[in-house]
């Protein structure tokens, strides 16, 4: 690693990618998405047999869904599935009479009509008492305890995820700060870029700003995770698809001047400090998840330092930076997750996708991913030490605690472009602090989220 | 629900278990059905009825006739061997079922006596008609005397205008409805008796049907209530038929009660559903002499009730999982399976069976099954007990459908009540398939299992045929929702009342027997007599002209001035009818003045109504009036039911009314006369014209008006004004004013209509336009109104259609010429770069006929034939909707020869032949539709030349031939330069590769974006996330959509895949 030679001497770190799970080469584009749920319920089912034991006692009585009988009351577990009427459907849009009746845009697509229906490897059963559509999502695999109903529905009155997966425990790393830094939504293309704030956080993490506290903390910076969106929203053309060929033929595609500045702004970091850029859903990678890695030709400049200091990596990702695990993604998950529930506490969500051991609980459903047949790379095997989404509306975070003494920092990276603000995470203790890059002139720096 | 879980535990004990283990599939087969279901399922149980005190009241669902050689008692007694009796079935207000046998109502028909008959001579006459009938039908057993009675009476002739009144009619009745056309023939041919000589007489209504003259005597309408007084019926006590009350009854010791007030109900009638599902082996059809039936799904419902089916049941060959809401049985033998289903459709007692296309593959097919399986109690689906059911082929010819094959299946007292052939009838539809139908009205897909997949889920396991079961319980659920949707019963209901025939027959029979039914209520009325007309195939008679179009883009407002019920109204105006006919060499006109009759346009006379009064006027005045009074009482009626059944009946004597002009005009019908016909369709067009000339004399600036009016188009009954003015609402006004202007000078009750204005206005030709509409509000238009143009044609590919309906909008609603223009261009340039979806470019024609029977070579054909020779099984049958695209051929190959199947194209990568599209699909379409816009010259140049028709070639690489020695080389993504090794660019390229990379990921996304929500959308309509999605849909949009995104994908990651892989 290079060195801000000044005052401190910048930390290294031992950076190690996890994300090989994540890793797709040969697309299985022929496949279906049957298989995803099929491995995740196998592979879900004991361990939330277990909680249920766990939750209900060893006695508790699990039974298929062909199995049950009305009015016996027993544990059945399954996937969640969600039915949706708001739900976009490609099927309105594209059949015939739809140009006449254009669907309202919406953020949210639930509704009180939503029904709740428990599917197993065979069968379904739609789902009534105390459970509640709005904070459910689809794709989970969880066991619910409750009676079959005279008119064939399952009264539930209990139900519980997987819980938290066991933790390899976070190495001792006491009296050595050290700092990953996280930021996403660099919006980088956008009407809302903050081209002079982005510029102050390189100078920050190079230690150029503010004062010898400032420089201190900075030289521990061991290395930073760039959370998606790096481009804007705006810079993803749709149009250019759908657009007649010989209107664009000669065009350019819409995101080269941004990536461009991307790779500006990344060259001034790498020299200095390890980088992981992750791809989101503006950036221009795949669209489904996990999305790959960026290709390293579109960064030029950066390009030298690659596989060194600057890696793009996949979205999800995972690493281990000095013993710690950290996993996470761009933001998509949770956005999507929002949009299909009534929840809007990220790290109720964030929390809940931990006690599902997913990361991605909607996909495939309303979240693009690949059609996996023999794996399901989103289940969380292992708890991470620092569990994070990206381009959030706001900072969040909060400590959560398992049973087994496992220890996660749910962390929600807020979208620069929305708070110009960057979380610090300091590895030794797990906590969490937002800085501000406010241009507000009168202000230096940093403020304490 | 509760019953059924309550069963199944009473089955456990008997060790006979329903719900079988996925894991384990052999557990014991339940053989027949448990009395104890059965008994949950059926009627409610009868009360003690006293027949001296309870009246019984039911409604009539259908009726028919037998005959029968026994006593009843209290019943007039069979007087020549055998008599007819009448049964008819009916469902009372509690839902039991009811059968009333009618004893002593006998055919007769009439002949005109001749000159000069005495009344004492009938007995003579009838005992020598009797020995001649009698010996003509030698070899007949049971009938030992053919005509009864022979009256005389005072009738007229319908048939034209007499000044004479009535004459001497001879009433002829005779033992059993066969021994009518016998009668009638030996009297056609010449009879004589030893006081009158040899004549031949002319014969009257004896082509009516033995129930509907039995209808029309005792005031019966189709569907309506009858009530049996106390002391006027006979329980009978040794039943004939499963239902629940059987009564004997002279023919007219009941009553009938109008359709009216109270009257109107409907009783809760039973709705079965039912489909089946065969194990076909692969490629060929299921023949029912080897396929096994292996699930038969069915609902039912009752009428009326809003919930869901109460009886949802799968009986499948083989074990099958439980499935949550519906009763499974599983049998081991498809012997067992068989009689289970017939033994539970006796069990539940439907009044009316249902499901899509059972009239002529699933009632069929399960009949032959059972009859090669030898389950000798299948057959017997009616209501009497020792009736076999049996199938009749029947070939059905009617002008509005052509000509089909039916098969007609007798299960009597159970009205068939097929969806698919209702639905042929009253819709016109791209595609029949049940899914597609289910889309177009309940917004819902269904899985569409190919069967070949069918069997390979049959020989799975329980889990594999609880899938099957799944689905063919949706496919019985389906059809029950679409009669609750379209309101199918209630609507037929309304008609068959209106028109007084049973509801069977508005399934099984033409239009005309409607007419005739109505007729011959008002001919009984008048005493007159509708005679047996010869058919002949006379010349046509010229149809509705129009005003030449002026055509072109009008940007101002249209008025459209409408004749409402033109033909209905101009009958009743001139008094046109059979009755009133003077005809050509007839001598009346000379005892009349003229002021009595008049000359119709087409030189055909009538008399006035004030000489007489014409029937069918009558019968128009009456439906007319019915009508109104049905739409006054839906305006009032709180009840969304009973408003549901008015305006089933305003719909039915719309219908009626306007068949009453096409029966006159049938030339192959009962009675034509086009007489009638032609006058009318000559007075629309006389009325057109003056219509015309009316406005176009009176709105002028002369009279103070701002603008001199045009008349621009006119059609059938309807004229088209430009009045000059610029807004809607003006021109509305002018409208109102002009209506009522011109319907003065009109004889009532033609009334002419302000209805619509268009603006804008694309008047393409005679019978084509397109306009923005507007009719209740001058602000908001309604809807655009498209005529004649491809949008609606079926014959066409979507994309034309769906190019065309987003020009016109852009012209007519965003009046943006350029914008349409543009929108035409860019569609042209993505079909030439192969851009378009391929579900778009699907034409679809029906195989109506045989290879041999075309005469000219046609795509769909040929390409069945082609299909049949790959794989006869998945080929298309007779009468199925074949699809298919263009494709490239060989240079100069005959366009009927690139027809190819869609999915044959898809998997094997074949090229569109785009310019087959552009060329014979979008070029005329667009040029009409923007001729008027931008003048002929322009539009060519425009739209057809330039930037946008540049053509992506693709080199398809078809192996074989030449290509198999031609070696693909890489070319660099940027320039297309040959590259001398593997990657993605070329040495000038690469400074870059950055901005091309981005290009082609951009791609890549859109593409992954699609493919991701494409196949979710499958999952959540097939219901189930764990189960491959195996719906092989064509009709569906996105089953083409899906398949093609898969092979851009692969291909596009390919070239992704040349930039090498990034590390992870």
């Amino acid at each position: 690693m290079e060195t801000d030679e000044t005052i401190h001497t910048r930390q290294s770190c031992e950076r190690e990618n996890l994300s090989k799970r994540f890793t797709v080469i040969n697309e299985p584009y022929e496949r279906q998405y049957a298989h995803i749920y099929f491995v995740r319920s196998e592979i879900m089912r004991p361990k939330v047999i277990q909680a249920a034991q766990r939750k209900w006692g060893d006695g508790v009585k699990i039974n298929k869904l062909s199995e049950i009988e009305e009015g016996e009351k027993c544990c059945i577990v399954g996937t969640l599935f969600k039915q949706m009427e708001l739900q976009p459907s490609i099927l309105k849009e594209i059949s015939e009479e739809v140009h006449v009746q254009i669907q309202p845009e919406r953020k949210r697509f639930i509704s009180d009509d939503d029904k709740l229906i428990l599917e197993d490897t065979m069968q379904r059963i739609s789902l009534t008492g105390n459970i509640s559509a709005g904070d459910c999502f689809t794709g989970t695999v969880v066991a619910l305890l409750g009676k079959e109903t005279k008119s064939g529905h399952f009264n539930v009155e209990d139900f519980t995820y997987a819980g938290l997966p066991s933790q390899i425990p976070a190495p001792d790393l006491v009296g050595n700060d050290n700092y990953v830094l996280f930021v996403s939504g660099l919006g980088i293309g956008g009407k809302k870029e903050k081209t002079l704030q982005i510029q102050m956080l390189i100078d920050y993490i190079l230690g150029m700003l503010g004062g010898s506290e400032d420089h201190e903390v900075s030289s521990k910076i061991v290395h930073v995770i760039v959370a998606g969106n790096s481009l804007a929203g705006e810079t993803l053309d749709k149009e250019a698809q759908t657009k007649a060929r010989y209107l664009t033929y000669k065009s350019e595609a819409s995101t080269v001047q941004a990536i461009s500045d991307l790779d500006f702004f990344l060259s001034q970091l790498v020299p200095f400090v390890s980088v992981d850029l992750m791809g989101g859903e503006f950036d221009p990678t795949n669209h489904v998840l996990p999305q790959k890695p960026m290709h390293p030709c579109m960064f030029p400049s950066s390009r030298r330092f690659y596989d060194n200091t600057f890696h793009t990596v996949s979205n999800p990702y995972e690493c281990k930076i000095n013993g710690v695990y950290i996993l996470g993604t761009s933001g998509q998950n949770l956005d999507n997750l929002k949009s299909y529930s009534n929840v809007d506490d990220d790290i109720k969500l964030l929390s809940s996708m931990i006690e599902c051991q997913h990361v991605a609980p909607t996909a495939p459903d309303t979240l693009g991913c690949f059609p996996f047949y023999k794996s399901d790379p989103f289940i969380i095997e292992q708890c991470p030490h620092v569990f994070f989404s990206g381009n959030q509306s706001k900072y969040f975070s909060s400590v959560k605690k398992g049973a087994e003494g496992q220890k996660v920092l749910l962390l929600a990276v807020p979208a620069f472009t929305q708070t110009c603000s960057a979380v610090l995470v300091n590895l030794k203790d797990l906590t969490a602090e937002e800085i501000n890059f406010e241009a507000d002139w009168s202000q230096s720096n940093s403020s304490v989220g | 629900m509760e019953k059924r879980k309550q069963l199944i535990k009473s089955e456990e004990i008997g060790n006979k278990r329903l719900c079988l283990d996925a894991d384990k599939d052999n557990i014991e087969l339940l053989q027949a059905l448990p009395a104890s279901v059965l008994s949950e399922w059926q009627r409610p149980p009868l009360p003690k009825i006293d027949p001296n005190n309870d009246p019984i009241i039911f409604q009539q669902l259908d009726l028919e006739h037998y005959t029968d050689d026994k006593e009843y008692p209290g019943m007039p007694p069979p007087q020549g061997g055998t008599a007819p009796i009448i049964r008819m079935y009916g469902v009372t207000t509690e839902g039991h079922s009811i059968l009333c046998h009618f004893h002593g109502f006998l055919p007769y028909f009439y002949v005109k006596a001749m000159p000069g008959f005495k009344d004492e001579h009938c007995e003579e006459f009838q005992n020598c008609l009797n020995e001649i009938v009698l010996k003509e039908m030698r070899g007949n057993k049971d009938v030992t005397k053919a005509v009864y009675k022979v009256e005389c009476c005072m009738r007229q002739n319908m048939y034209g205008y007499h000044s004479g009144g009535k004459s001497k009619f001879l009433k002829i009745t005779v033992a059993v409805q066969r021994l009518v056309a016998t009668t009638k023939r030996m009297l056609e041919g010449g009879f004589h008796t030893p006081t009158y000589p040899d004549h031949a007489y002319s014969v009257f209504e004896s082509f009516i049907d033995f129930e509907i003259r039995f209808m029309t005597d005792t005031n019966l309408t189709g569907c309506n209530w009858v009530e049996l007084n106390p002391g006027k019926y006979k329980i009978r006590k040794e039943m004939t038929t499963s239902a629940q009350l059987e009564v004997d009854v002279v023919w007219d010791q009941f009553t009938s009660h109008p359709p009216d007030g109270e009257w109107q109900k409907i009783a809760p009638i039973r709705i079965l559903s039912f489909d089946i599902e065969c194990a076909g082996r692969k490629g060929i059809f299921p023949v029912p002499n080897i396929d096994s039936v292996i699930q038969i799904a069915s609902m039912v419902k009752c009428q009326g009730s809003h919930e869901e089916p109460f009886i949802k049941t799968i009986f499948t060959l083989n074990s099958c999982s439980t499935i949550v809401g519906a009763r499974v049985f599983s049998f081991k033998t498809e012997e067992g399976l068989l009689q289970a289903f017939s033994d539970f459709v006796r069990a539940v007692d439907p009044d009316v069976i249902s499901g899509y296309n059972i009239q002529n593959f699933d009632l069929p097919y399960l009949i032959n099954r059972a009859a090669h399986l030898k389950v000798a109690n299948f057959p017997f689906l009616g209501r009497i007990k020792k009736s076999v059911t049996k199938i009749k082929e029947t070939k059905f010819q009617s002008k509005q459908m052509g000509s089909r094959e039916m098969k007609q299946i007798n299960m009597e007292g159970r009205v068939q009540f097929d969806v698919f052939v209702a639905l042929l009838r009253e819709q016109k539809l791209r595609s029949y398939t049940l899914n597609a139908v289910s889309f177009h009205f309940l917004g819902e897909q269904k899985e569409d299992v190919h069967h070949s997949i069918i069997t390979e889920l049959q020989h799975g396991n329980a889990q594999s045929r609880r899938r099957l079961a799944v689905y063919c319980l949706k496919d019985a659920l389906l059809p029950i929702r679409l009669l609750d949707k379209l309101m199918f019963i209630i609507n037929y209901m309304e008609m068959a009342r209106v028109t007084g025939v049973p509801l069977s027959y508005l399934l099984t029979r033409g239009q005309s027997i409607k007419v005739i039914s109505q007729l011959l209520r008002k001919t009984k009325e008048a005493d007159l007599l509708m005679p047996v007309i010869p058919t002949s195939n006379d010349d046509e008679f010229t149809g509705a002209t129009v005003i030449d179009p002026i055509k072109g883009y009008y940007n101002q407002p249209i008025t459209t001035l409408d004749f409402s019920s033109l033909y209905p109204s101009i009958m009743q105006a001139h008094n046109l009818c059979y009755t009133t006919l003077l005809r050509k060499n007839s001598k009346e006109k000379d005892l009349l003045g003229p002021e009595d009759f008049i000359k119709t346009p087409s030189g055909d006379y009538f008399v006035k109504a004030s000489v007489r009064k014409g029937l069918l006027p009558g019968i128009l005045e009456s439906l007319l009036t019915a009508r109104t009074n049905a739409k006054a009482l839906m305006k009032v009626e709180k009840d969304p039911f009973k408003r549901s059944v008015l305006d089933g009946r305003q719909l039915a004597l719309k219908i009626s009314c306007n068949s009453v002009y096409g029966f006159t005009g049938a030339q192959i019908g009962k009675l034509p006369c086009l007489e009638i016909s032609g006058s009318v369709t000559a007075f629309g067009r006389m009325m057109i014209e003056q219509t015309k000339q009316h406005v176009e004399t009176q709105y002028t600036v002369e009279n103070g008006y701002s603008h001199d009016a045009k008349v621009i188009y006119g059609d059938t009954d309807s004229v088209m004004v430009k009045f000059g003015v610029s807004t809607v609402a003006e021109s509305m006004v002018l409208g109102k004013e002009a209506a009522s202007f011109v319907s003065d000078k009109f004889v009532k009750p033609i009334k002419l209509e302000f209805e619509k204005v268009y603006y804008p206005y694309l008047l393409i030709n005679k019978k084509r336009y397109a306009g923005l509409y507007f009719s209740s509000s001058s602000e908001v238009h309604d809807k655009i109104d498209c005529k004649g143009i491809e949008t609606v044609r079926r014959d066409n590919a979507p994309l034309t259609a769906n190019l065309i309906s987003t020009c016109l909008e852009k012209l007519l609603v965003g009046r943006d010429p350029d914008g349409a223009v543009a929108h035409a261009k860019e569609v042209i340039s993505d079909l030439l770069c192969n851009r378009i979806d391929i579900s778009q470019l699907i034409i679809t024609k029906e195989l109506t006929k045989t290879k041999e029977e075309y005469a000219a070579k046609q795509a769909h054909v040929e390409l069945a034939e082609r299909m049949k020779k790959r794989d006869a099984g998945s080929a298309p049958q007779l009468g199925d909707r074949v699809p298919f695209v263009i494709v490239c051929g060989a240079k100069g190959q005959a366009a009927y020869l690139k027809s190819e199947d869609p999915i044959y194209v898809l998997e094997n990568n074949l090229q569109i032949d785009t310019e087959h599209y552009l060329k014979h699909q979008l070029t005329q379409p667009l040029l009409r539709v923007f001729e008027p816009v931008l003048g002929e010259a322009k539009a060519q140049s425009v739209l057809l030349k330039g930037d946008h028709t540049r053509v992506k070639k693709v080199v398809s690489s078809k192996v074989g031939g030449l290509m198999a020695f031609a070696k693909k080389r890489v070319t660099c993504i940027g320039c297309k330069a040959v590259l001398p090794k593997d990657g993605a660019v070329c040495v000038h390229c690469e400074s870059r590769e950055s901005q091309i990379y981005q290009k082609e990921i951009a791609k890549l996304s859109s593409l992954e974006e699609k493919f991701s929500r494409l196949w979710t959308q499958c999952q959540r309509c097939q219901g189930s996330l764990h189960e491959e999605v195996i719906c092989t849909s064509r009709d569906c949009p996105i089953f083409y959509m899906r398949k093609k995104v898969r092979i851009d994908l692969e291909s596009q990651s390919s070239v992704l895949r040349r930039f090498g892989c990034p590390a992870w």
